[in-house]
């Protein structure tokens, strides 16, 4: 029987090796998988998908359209995490904003963020266009809605297993009258968590 | 020939191979060592970066939680609040991973050394991260997510630092069967158990259980209230239960509304002092009295053996160790706040004010009610540990020794090869001593004492100067101090 040397067992030993630590691989998946019990992008889908249908069937946002002949204007304002987890509520506020501008219930303007931009571009342009291509200061679209919302959990733990259960609300709101014409809520995201037992 | 030779080499083989197993070696040697001491120079500079940076150096795998804590506490006193932010975080997870045992490194800690186990952190350390990331957060400009971290706490507080508590007291003692085998142990040497259990640490009670924190309250009580949520009447009268000196606190952070109406506000001074106190090793050593002659190597083995004609154990002592706390060497204290105009308010009228804080929490009494937990089990712990180890040893030490008795003729190669074998087991048995220590790991950069205190003021701007008693000053300019609003400003001195 051959024997094998030490040159090639070490060769054997050194490929084996390298294959247990080689580069990771990137896996490209469809669907977000909850891996640590906390909010996703699953998440954010389910109760977006859930309060946007709420509001494309509001009966007070048809009633506005009725009367006044062009769907509501609407101002992004903030969705609060009111919650025990750091997430980032600005991604429910976008996903939220798009669907509904995509659907033609609601009419969105700029954010006030984004206006700050804008207004900055239009005195730039005083400056440097042409007048009849430049646009002109102070004419914006006001909004008359106000969407804000929050993000609420809460958390329980009894033994090894741990419940968050979510609540995500959103509210249109009149600027100028704060009276609300849509709230719509959505707890349909609890999550049940079993870990090992808690010890010191 | 080539027998006899072969034996005193396996002799001498097994008996160090038995030490080596039992003796770990300790983190440090001098490489750690040096390391150590740029750590403490930096401090000592004030270069808090680069000490947390040379910190991050001591943990490549970036998983201690101690170490992640101390980095995390030094990016924050220097101001690098995203940095902290990250590494708190990252230290929470950490902390709320190592509450999975991790079984192998469990066993390893209760047999040979309570270090190797994962360090899981205090619980101070366990509701402290949230309340420094929340300044984090707060100083950052991000109230929301301040809010979050404090939310974070009271989960904490209710579903863990309670049980933790009922956990500690109900979880006192070694079980019964490692209680029977070190009895044994101990009794085949001439020791009584009652000999030591008289020189332990006191039994911990309820009131030794850490699980509410003034500071934390008190925090809470201003960031709600700025948040303009005024469901914090829990957090105000468990202030005042935790530190008398805060009756009016809850009061004058909550009417804030109604000072507005007088065009004041509200400045609220958070100035942290010194460092808080260390652990180190408490021990108690009891000498095995095996020989009527001084505990000298050759001659009490030589002695036991000529006279008992078998192979015995040399003289060796017991050590055993817990965790105490170190005497404190910071004496530092706020001693002075004056606040003044930043910008000549719209009067035309100067400010010029003392601020008196008061003693809000003094975390050394954290550290203090932690180690009185611990310590009467590690003690405990440490008895069969040390025990066990020790006669492990000396039993398989004694076993080699007894086949090579059997199986070499001649008795007196068999006396060299056991004589010559007993100052290795000696030194093997004052090693096991070395690798006998307590854990005291903690986070060493939390501060000690926090002082408290606010001001109804004018809209306007000021600067606030916290001195100290080592001369130092900490100036925080340009503080903008909004009617109807509160507004916390924090300073922070740890040496």
């Amino acid at each position: 029987m051959k024997k094998i040397s030490i040159p090639m067992l070490l060769m054997l030993f050194l490929l084996m090796v390298s294959a247990m630590y080689a580069k990771s691989k990137v896996k490209r998946v469809d669907k977000v998988e909850d891996i640590d019990g906390y909010w996703n992008d699953n998440d954010i889908n389910i109760v977006c998908k859930d309060l946007i249908a709420q509001c494309i069937e509001s009966p007070r946002i048809a009633k506005f359209e009725a009367e006044n002949g062009r769907a509501p204007t609407v101002i992004m304002g903030k969705i609060k995490n009111d919650s025990a987890e750091h997430i980032d509520t600005s991604i429910v506020a976008k996903k939220f904003q798009n669907e509904i501008i995509n659907s033609g219930v609601l009419e969105f303007v700029a954010d006030k963020y984004e206006r700050e931009a804008l207004r900055d571009e239009i005195l730039d342009q005083q400056d440097h266009s042409t007048e009849e291509s430049a646009g002109e200061v102070d004419a914006e679209e006001a909004a008359d809605y106000m969407l804000q919302g929050s993000v609420k959990t809460d958390v329980h733990q009894e033994g090894k297993i741990i419940t968050r259960a979510y609540t995500v609300t959103v509210q249109l709101m009149h600027i100028q009258t704060h009276r609300i014409i849509f709230s719509g809520q959505n707890d349909s995201v609890k999550k049940q968590i079993k870990r090992k037992k808690f010890k010191i | 020939m080539k027998k006899y030779i072969r034996y005193a080499t396996g002799t001498l083989l097994i008996v160090a191979l038995t030490f080596s197993l039992f003796t770990c070696a300790t983190t440090g040697g001098k490489k750690g060592k040096e390391l150590d001491a740029k750590i403490s120079k930096a401090f000592g500079k004030d270069d808090f970066i680069e000490c947390a940076k040379l910190i991050g150096e001591k943990d490549k795998k970036g998983t201690d939680i101690a170490l992640n804590l101390d980095i995390g506490l030094l990016q924050h006193i220097a101001g690098d609040y995203e940095a902290s932010i990250k590494t708190l975080d990252k230290s929470a997870t950490l902390i709320d991973e190592a509450f999975t045992k991790s079984i192998s490194k469990e066993v390893a800690g209760a047999m040979f050394n309570p270090n190797l186990k994962d360090y899981a952190g205090n619980i101070y350390e366990y509701l402290f991260v949230n309340a420094f990331n929340a300044l984090n957060y707060y100083n950052a400009g991000n109230i929301d997510e301040a809010l979050v971290e404090l939310r974070m706490l009271v989960t904490k507080q209710r579903e863990y630092a309670t049980k933790y508590g009922e956990d500690l007291i109900q979880d006192l003692s070694v079980s019964g069967d490692d209680l029977d085998s070190t009895n044994k142990s101990l009794s085949d040497i001439d020791i009584d158990m009652n000999d030591i259990i008289g020189h332990a640490p006191r039994k911990p009670t309820k009131d030794d259980v850490y699980n509410d924190s003034a500071f934390i309250r008190y925090l809470s009580l201003l960031l709600y209230t700025i948040d303009n949520d005024a469901n914090n009447e829990e957090d105000g009268r468990r202030l005042e239960l935790l530190n008398t000196d805060f009756a009016g606190e809850t009061e004058a952070v909550t009417s804030i509304e109604e000072k507005g109406r007088e065009g004041l506000g509200r400045l609220n001074l958070i100035a942290f002092a010194g460092k808080i106190v260390e652990r180190e090793e408490g021990y108690f050593n009891l000498p095995v009295p095996l020989t009527i002659f001084t505990p000298n190597l050759g001659l009490c083995t030589a002695a036991f053996y000529i006279a008992k004609g078998s192979p015995i154990p040399p003289c060796f002592g017991l050590h055993f160790t817990y965790p105490k706390v170190q005497e404190q060497e910071s004496d530092l204290r706020v001693s002075s706040v004056t606040i003044t105009n930043a910008v000549s308010s719209e009067t035309g009228e100067n400010t010029s004010i003392n601020l008196d804080l008061k003693v809000l929490e003094d975390f050394d009494k954290a550290v203090k009610m932690e180690v009185a937990t611990k310590a009467y089990k590690a003690f405990n712990a440490s008895i069969f540990r040390s025990t066990t180890k020790k006669v492990l040893t000396l039993a398989a030490a004694e076993t080699t020794i007894i086949e090579v008795k059997k199986n070499v003729d001649n008795p007196a190669f068999v006396d060299i090869v056991t004589f010559a074998a007993m100052p290795g087991i000696q030194k093997g048995l004052e090693a096991l001593d070395k690798s006998e220590a307590p854990d005291i790991r903690g986070c060493k950069y939390f501060p000690r004492l926090c002082y408290a205190g606010g001001v109804d003021l004018p809209e306007g701007m000021y600067n606030v100067s916290v001195k100290y008693s080592n001369g130092a000053e900490k100036l925080i300019e340009n503080v903008y101090v909004k009617k109807g609003k509160n507004k916390i400003v924090e300073a922070l001195c740890l040496k």
